[in-house]
């Protein structure tokens, strides 16, 4: 018996012409079943030592572990300075607890997401926010409950602005501003990109250079910041809700328009390989992670992927090889 | 997998760091468990060397393969602590089958035989078949684990074939000794059912 064989065998890897050499060799005696069973046993011991589980939740021991600054390696001065800056950090934090009610001093906020990681924010007004990958909000916590509530986005975020007549909310972007009173939004605003605002409930302004609108539920426009060209256009409501139900919505898209809406949505470059065919994919996929959501789309709109760390890369199951399956 | 492996350690930040961790601490995990024989330890050894790739990551370079690097990083923690604790391998066989078997007690009991047997099956190849087999099973190609070990696949694939042939004989000579056991037990019997 080849041992290549066997192992393929216990890993479940072999082919048929494989699979029936092994049957054959377990018939042949006992002590082979045996054999067999010793190692699929020692293998079995062998798992449980960690899985996924386990794995998830040593990371946080080993976070706090990383956490712990590496005094050994450390030099004098390098130490001195980080109990500077430790001592500076605390004196300032002392110094905004007791300056904090003072309306004058600017306290900015800023929350950020990156590309792993998604926000679900509370603003001090309840105006709930969810940010996207690679997203950041700042607003000064001092002013914000001045007349106006002033939030300031970059990259991509849903607003569900609490009602207040009297105090409008402000969103300033790199290139457009938007002022609602109470209503619910999607914006697109990344740069060297389109910026894409969209409402699900109520009304919006948007200005920008060369631009001034109002904005009804299910209305969308585009705006390019380099020609001031805006474009406006129909949206269904799950689309634009998308984000905060943590989903992605396709209609009738295409390859290129799914790979632009991943693009967007995970902020990676797609590349598309190969032949663009006709496909059209409607529906929605739960936003568990890239690669759920690539093995979701895969499995659904038969499309392989590969991803590599600042690419992804789609490609069309040949039509031959999905007739086959 | 993400190209943070080619990189040097300097450059990595938490993220890559999650990835690289996310990858091969399962099974880093199970190969420490294959030198130590427990699990506590196993993960901890694991997840010190974890913490300490990352404390120490600006001196590390890494210009082969990251998950050679790992798991020549493990073994070489495991050998040090074997050299602490010499007992542990012992200790390991109990802990082995209380945590497999679940059955009625009496099935349990023929379970436990079985396996005992089956697992001392094992025990009895020398150290270099028992890690390469270890590592076979932990999914490991034959290339990568003459790299690991310093050796030709070609010398690896011996050893695996020279393995079976190893255990078949073994397992003669076991059931030869488990017959004469039963022999033993039967002429026992007889021997207490005698006087009544």
């Amino acid at each position: 018996m080849n041992a290549n064989i066997l192992f393929r065998y216990i890993h479940e890897l072999s082919d048929a012409a494989e699979r029936e050499m092994v049957v054959a060799w377990l018939q042949e005696s006992e002590k082979n079943r045996d054999i067999l069973a010793a190692l699929a046993q020692r293998k079995l011991s062998l798992e449980k030592a960690a899985d996924k589980d386990s794995a998830a939740a040593d990371w946080l021991k080993i976070q706090t572990g990383i956490q712990e600054a590496p005094v050994r390696k450390m030099f004098p001065w390098k130490r001195y300075s980080a109990a500077a800056a430790i001592a500076a950090l605390l004196c300032t934090a002392a110094w905004y607890g007791v300056h904090r009610p003072g309306p004058v001093t600017p306290h900015l906020v800023k929350l950020a997401t990156t590309a792993r990681d998604k926000k679900r924010i509370t603003l001090p007004d309840s105006t709930e926010v969810w940010l996207q990958y690679n997203s950041s909000i700042t607003y000064d916590a001092a002013t914000f409950h001045n007349s106006e509530r002033c939030v300031t986005l970059k990259g991509t975020a849903f607003f569900n602005v609490t009602s207040n007549a009297a105090q409008p909310f402000r969103v300033q972007t790199p290139h457009t501003a938007i002022t609602v009173l109470g209503t619910s939004f999607h914006i697109n605003a990344r740069e060297n990109a389109p910026q894409e605002i969209a409402v699900a409930t109520g009304k919006i302004n948007v200005t920008a250079e060369q631009l001034n609108i109002n904005l009804l539920p299910e209305q969308k426009i585009t705006y390019d910041p380099v020609t001031h060209k805006t474009t406006s256009s129909h949206i269904s409501l799950h689309q634009v809700t998308g984000l905060r139900d943590n989903k992605l919505v396709f209609e009738n898209d295409d390859l290129p328009g799914i790979a632009a809406k991943l693009e967007q949505w995970y902020n990676r470059k797609i590349i598309i390989r190969g032949t663009p065919q006709r496909v059209s994919f409607t529906g929605s996929v739960e936003d568990n992670g890239i690669h759920a959501v690539l093995g979701g789309l895969s499995f659904l709109a038969g499309i392989q992927y590969q991803v590599t760390a600042d690419s992804v890369i789609l490609s069309l199951q040949s039509n031959s090889l999905r007739n086959n399956k | 997998m993400q190209p943070v492996s080619e990189l040097n350690g300097a450059e990595w930040n938490q993220q890559t760091f999650k990835v690289l961790y996310d990858e091969y601490y399962v099974l880093v995990s199970r190969y420490c468990y294959a030198f130590t024989g427990d699990y506590e330890l196993a993960r901890d050894i694991a997840a010190e060397l974890f913490c300490d790739l990352w404390r120490q990551r600006a001196n590390i370079r890494v210009n082969a393969n990251i998950k050679n690097y790992l798991l020549v990083a493990a073994r070489r923690r495991c050998k040090k602590h074997k050299d602490k604790l010499p007992i542990t391998v012992t200790i390991a066989n109990d802990q082995l089958e209380e945590g497999i078997s679940h059955h009625t007690p009496d099935t349990h009991m023929v379970h436990k035989e079985s396996k005992a047997a089956l697992q001392q099956l094992l025990l009895r190849l020398d150290p270099v078949k028992k890690e390469i087999i270890d590592l076979k099973l932990l999914g490991l190609t034959n290339k990568e684990i003459a790299h690991l070990l310093h050796v030709t696949p070609k010398k690896v694939e011996y050893q695996l074939n020279t393995a079976i042939r190893v255990l078949q004989d073994e397992i003669k000579t076991m059931q030869l000794t488990a017959q004469d056991c039963e022999i033993g037990l039967m002429i026992g019997s007889l021997l207490l059912l005698i006087p009544s």
